[in-house]
């Protein structure tokens, strides 16, 4: 290794440091709402009290979503990888889960009309 | 010529190899997305003795072949934005002679996540993905230097002044 080689990892470590510190503290507030996103558009929102499975169904494949206990978590997915079903589990508001192959996103929300809102204020 | 071409279609058949060696024994850390990039190792010897145009060919002709094979389109998707734009930061970085094999490579992975990653999430319209970040970015910076030290090695070897004297 150069002496300009260790500079660069020295600046790319210290960048990664920086945005570790930066990372926002996860929001330890329940979830109420889970609000899934395909390719981008709002495909639906789903009460967390009320346990379900939900599927979704795009263009690009199937995903079921279990609702119970509060929580929810991707149950099976016909994509080849299985990402999404060993994600952890949507409990708090913003914890995520998604699924690359479908374009599939689903997050935690503290109500449904949320969604709307940031809609529009975009 | 015909040596040349001959040399860049056992340089892809290589990266293809490597590339399913990784797929057979996928190297897990529990974090979706990471991997070695065995193939980036011929990319980046191949920029120390072929012409750019030629290295890039090389490059893209492995990550169409290999999409053809294994992957769905969005996965192909993924890998020509990791790899152009780690061929990209690679190249300048090599001609720019500032950096060793290491340094080249360190760049060109976390080049290659960082690439990866806006893809992702320009494809799903999230910010959500950006949590990933430094992780991947640490991922980038551990596979960059293993890469780089393994083709550190094979530049030193004799086998490649064979390969250089093609031209």
């Amino acid at each position: 290794m150069k002496r300009n080689d260790s500079i660069l990892l020295a600046v790319l470590l210290l960048v990664t440091g920086l945005l570790f510190c930066l990372q926002p503290q996860p929001d330890q507030t329940k979830a109420a709402f889970i609000e899934v996103k395909a390719d981008g558009k709002l495909y639906g929102t789903w009460r967390l009290d009320s346990p379900q499975t939900v599927t979704v169904t795009t263009a690009y494949g199937k995903n079921e979503i279990r609702i119970r206990d509060n929580a929810a978590f991707i149950l099976h997915s016909d994509c080849p990888n299985q990402d999404c079903t060993r994600q952890s589990k949507i409990v708090n508001i913003g914890d995520s889960i998604i699924c690359l192959p479908h374009k599939l996103v689903i997050e935690g929300k503290a109500e449904a009309g949320a969604a709307a809102v940031d809609a529009v204020a975009r | 010529m015909a040596k040349k071409i001959t040399m860049a279609g056992l340089l892809v058949a290589l990266a293809m190899i490597l590339s399913y060696i990784e797929i057979l024994f996928p190297f897990q850390v529990g974090i979706p997305g990471i991997k070695l990039g065995l193939a980036n190792l011929v990319v980046l010897t191949a920029l120390f003795f072929l012409t750019p145009a030629e290295v890039f060919c090389i490059s893209l002709l492995r990550i169409l072949l290999t999409g053809l094979l294994t992957g769905s389109g969005i996965a192909l998707a993924f890998s020509l934005a990791g790899g152009v734009c780690s061929f990209l930061v690679m190249l300048a970085c090599y001609k720019s002679g500032l950096l060793s094999p290491v340094g080249i490579s360190l760049a060109g992975g976390t080049a290659h996540n960082i690439a990866q990653l806006a893809t992702a999430a320009c494809l799903l319209q999230t910010s959500a993905l950006l949590l990933y970040l430094p992780v991947l970015l640490l991922a980038g910076i551990v596979t960059g230097i293993c890469n780089g030290l393994i083709a550190a090695k094979i530049l030193k070897s004799k086998a490649v002044l064979i390969l250089m004297n093609i031209h």
